[in-house]
């Protein structure tokens, strides 16, 4: 066990009134009293005769302390139990030793438990009355059952709920609580057993402030500290300083030793009327306490009180165990969340939702509450976060001062005033940054402690100064204590910031390898594009050779043909000279079906001419052109309102009206022709097609001719795709309407077609607005 | 042996120079027709006259030339012989399958004095020869060469 060099009290403070301000110095280790309920003689070691009694030996010996003192403990006891005393001392360390004495020189002789020690030039012995609970012998099989628990609990907090409940069960107080220290020695309950009638105090968190320093260091010196009944009144020692001693005598290891005022108020305050306090001690440091109470006095037998120091020992020695199996189960919490996280995030097409909208998300990694993804300009929230503003403030002002990739502090508001107001959910931060430059983080928010945790007394009336004396309770702490945790969360542990700079890496990673892939995407489909268009290229080119080169030997046919029937026709019979007009005929078919191809191929190669086209005089163009041909077949042509400018080639447009007009005409059996050229306004109601209004004009021919049933209207696009019979309306090479299509597209348009069997056609294309909006 | 000069048909394909030989004779052509098979042969007649004792002596009234020839093609010819201070003048008169305005630009561009396309219908070549004659070589004044 380790010693405290460390004087923490001042000694000058000896018998001056302590309050809250010098209780921290208050010298509690010399108060010069005991606890009433027994009596202390101390000794020279060299003459072991009593220098020093307790002023309440008369009551209880029947001996006044002046009696006593300069005699031996003779005066209190036969020979033979004298000897065995003496026998005892050479042995006798700080650490005490019990004797079982029935006092025969007093007055109905009693029993008493002799505690002696050894400490500070002096042989202490201190006599308790016997205790109705005095554990006569050891009952080992209860006891190996309580170590067997202490030892298989698997968490810190399973240990200290298996001694709470041993202690109680060996005590009968009320209540046994653990109590363990934080990093900044404020204190929580973290393990209870309670009488059923009483509050618990479970989760409740106190102050440093409620255990004075200098109280924390003889607790590392002294492992249990009792209080028969909090309501005594101290008894002094006589004489208070011995003779040739600077001071009252160092009663660290005295088990009768009076305890603070304060701490007596404060038990007053917990409704307390006997304690007793065994240290749990981490490698020499205070790490808590098993704190009991009970609401009315109570006497522990020394023996269950050293089995009870014997637990808390035990308790001690299997923290750091303990402790490394809490560590290691959140590590593995935190590394399975992790790996759930990442195959979650693997999985999803957006590697974003992956981590934060599923379960796990970020914040389930480690204990935190809330977290941000904020990412390309959006902020994503899971959790207790600052609002969507805060967190853009929050984030300018990591871009402005964070340094490398990572970045954690438990007080931001301390770093930045303007994070006062984050506190409730923003006190603690642990950033990562997820791009080179500013804008992308994961940001994970701790609350402020305060607003964690249930505070003792915090709701408790603050005592007042009631006739200028200040009432001492260590609830008055609490207040300044507050100031100095304000605004803090947790601190971040070693393996949280290493969890998050995996995830960091990872999602680094995982950006890397999505930006290697879009960009060889984008390599394949540019290469594929490349061939698309090299490939159409020379599609047309065939096309245009091909057609041309055929031409060449059709014409031959076709003039020899002529030349026969023009040279032998005589010599022929009629079937002969049908078969030759055939030929003739089927040529000149063949003919048109090239020159459209021929037409059509030039459509893909063709360059637009692009320039504001006023469709109106477009329009009257086609008309003059068409002038013989509607006359012919008594079209009526007419445009309900003028039509708009257009930006195109207006040859293109021209061919296109054309064409959709001389199909109007011509697939139509009606004696009362009528052909309608106009266009939609922006508000009537959009076709199928998505087009955008703002930048398009969707101009119509609508018909009231044979019309053409929907099962058709993809294939009338296709070229040479007929629907009719080469004798019926005309004759066309079924390539008008596949030019029309790809003259639309070359300029940015859609042409397409509404229609039923019989109910006329309506063609509709759409052309680039001459002064899009 | 007749004083009209010829008319130079430059034409690869036989059964197009056979047509095109029908129709003149129909429309009683009276110059000598004289047929080169691609862009080599004309240019060697045609810039080669009179130094070669198997060319005529004559340079042709006018040209008739196809395009798309294997070899030297009708561009080049036409360019070649515009370019000729000697043969400039020769009225050359485009007749190919061809209709593409492309074409049909750059052969003005490089100095065709007409253009024409060759129909697949018979009757119609017909009325394109007799167009060519009774224009050309009835009716317009052809500058006197050699």
């Amino acid at each position: 066990m380790a010693h405290s060099g460390v004087t923490l009290t001042d000694e000058t403070l000896l018998g001056q009134p302590i309050t809250l301000n010098n209780c921290d110095r208050e010298p509690i280790h010399i108060p010069g009293l005991i606890q009433p309920y027994g009596f202390l003689l101390c000794l020279d070691e060299q003459t072991r005769l009593v220098v020093q009694a307790s002023a309440n030996t008369k009551s209880l010996l029947g001996h006044s302390p002046e009696d006593l003192l300069g005699g031996g403990l003779g005066q209190l006891m036969e020979p033979e139990q004298l000897l065995e005393v003496e026998r005892l001392w050479p042995t006798v360390t700080e650490q005490s030793r019990l004797l079982g004495v029935r006092l025969e020189r007093v007055r109905n002789r009693p029993y008493y438990k002799l505690v002696l020690h050894r400490y500070d030039g002096l042989l202490w012995v201190e006599g308790e009355p016997v205790a109705g609970n005095t554990v006569s012998a050891f009952d080992l099989p209860s006891l190996n059952l309580t170590l067997g628990r202490l030892l298989s609990a698997t968490t810190t907090l399973e240990m200290c709920q298996v001694a709470v409940e041993q202690v109680r069960t060996l005590t009968g107080f009320d209540r046994v609580a653990v109590y363990r220290f934080a990093p900044d020695d404020s204190g929580e309950v973290v393990a209870e057993a309670v009488h059923e009638d009483l509050a618990p105090w479970l989760g409740m968190h106190y102050p440093a402030t409620d255990i004075p320093k200098q109280a924390r260091a003889m607790y590392l010196k002294n492992w249990l500290r009792f209080v028969a009944d909090a309501r005594y009144t101290p008894v002094p020692l006589v004489p208070a300083v011995r003779p040739g001693a600077p001071r009252p005598p160092d009663m660290t290891y005295s088990v009768l030793r009076s305890v603070s005022p304060i701490h007596l108020q404060y038990l007053h305050n917990l409704g307390s009327a006997a304690t007793m306090t065994i240290s749990l001690i981490e490698d020499g440091q205070l790490w808590g306490m098993i704190t009991c109470h009970h609401q009315t006095p109570r006497l522990v037998s020394y023996e269950l009180r050293d089995l009870c120091q014997f637990l808390g020992k035990t308790m001690s020695a299997l923290l750091k165990t303990k402790q490394q199996y809490d560590e290691l189960a959140y590590r593995q919490h935190i590394t399975q969340t992790q790996t759930r996280l990442f195959e979650l995030v693997s999985t999803q097409p957006n590697f974003v939702d992956g981590l934060h909208r599923f379960s796990p998300t970020l914040r389930d990694v480690f204990q935190t509450g809330g977290v941000a993804v904020c990412i390309e300009g959006e902020i994503f929230t899971v959790g207790n976060t600052p609002t969507t503003e805060q967190i853009a403030g929050l984030m300018a002002w990591l871009d402005e001062h964070m340094k490398g990739d990572e970045f954690h502090t438990d007080s931001y508001s301390r770093l930045n005033p303007a994070g006062l107001v984050l506190r409730a959910t923003a006190s603690g931060l642990l950033a990562i940054r997820l791009a080179e430059g500013p804008g992308d983080y994961i940001i994970w928010f701790r609350p402020e402690v305060i607003q964690t945790v249930t505070w003792a007394g915090r709701d408790d009336k603050v005592p007042a100064i009631v006739d200028g004396e200040v009432f001492l309770s260590p609830r008055q702490s609490f207040e300044a204590w507050k100031e100095t945790v304000e605004n803090s969360a947790l601190p971040w542990l070693p393996m949280e910031l290493e969890a998050a700079h995996e995830i960091r890496l990872y999602i680094a990673d995982l950006r890397l390898k999505m930006f290697n892939e879009a960009v060889s995407k984008a390599r394949a489909l540019a290469s594929l594009n490349e061939d698309l268009e090299r490939s159409n290229d020379e599609l047309d080119s065939f096309a245009y050779v091909a057609s041309h080169d055929l031409k060449e030997p059709l014409r031959g046919i076709h003039n020899y043909s002529l030349f026969l029937l023009e040279d032998y026709a005589d010599k022929l019979d009629e079937d002969g000279v049908h078969k030759l007009q055939t030929l003739v005929r089927l040529s000149q078919r063949m003919e048109a079906l090239i020159e459209s191809l021929l037409q059509i191929s030039r459509v893909g190669r063709l360059e637009l001419a692009r320039k504001p086209v006023d469709l109106n005089e477009a329009l009257a163009d086609v008309l003059e052109l068409l002038a013989p041909r509607l006359e012919q077949t008594g079209t009526h042509v007419r445009m309900p309102e003028p039509l708009p400018t257009v930006l195109g080639d207006v040859v293109r447009l021209r061919e296109v009206l054309a064409n959709l007009l001389t199909n109007a005409m011509r697939y139509n059996d009606r004696p009362e022709k009528h052909v309608e050229v106009g266009f939609l306004q922006p508000d009537s109601p959009l076709p199928k097609i998505h087009i955008d209004p703002a930048a398009y004009h969707t101009i119509y021919v609508r018909d009231n001719g044979i019309g053409i049933a929907p099962r058709h209207h993809e294939a009338i696009f296709r070229i040479f795709k007929r629907l009719h019979s080469q004798e019926k309306y005309g004759g066309g090479t079924g390539a008008g309407l596949a030019i029309v299509k790809k003259m639309i597209e070359k300029h940015g348009g859609t042409l397409w077609v509404e229609s039923e069997l019989g109910e006329g056609a309506t063609f509709y294309f759409t052309i680039p607005k001459a002064d899009p909006v | 042996m007749s004083t009209l000069k010829p008319v130079l048909v430059v034409e690869d394909s036989a059964e197009d120079f056979m047509a095109l030989g029908r129709a003149f004779r129909k429309h009683s052509l009276q110059h000598p027709v004289l047929r080169c098979e691609d862009g080599d042969q004309a240019l060697e007649y045609l810039q080669g006259y009179g130094k070669r004792p198997e060319w005529p002596l004559t340079l042709p009234a006018i040209v008739l030339l196809d395009l798309n020839m294997p070899g030297t093609d009708g561009r080049t010819v036409l360019d070649t012989l515009k370019q000729d201070p000697q043969l400039a003048s020769i009225p050359v008169i485009i007749f190919t399958t061809s209709s593409n305005s492309k074409d049909i630009e750059e052969c003005y561009r490089l100095g065709a004095n007409s253009y024409m396309t060759k129909p697949v219908n018979y009757p119609r070549l017909e009325e394109k020869v007799q167009l060519i004659v009774k224009y050309w070589l009835e009716n317009t004044e052809l500058p006197a060469l050699n």
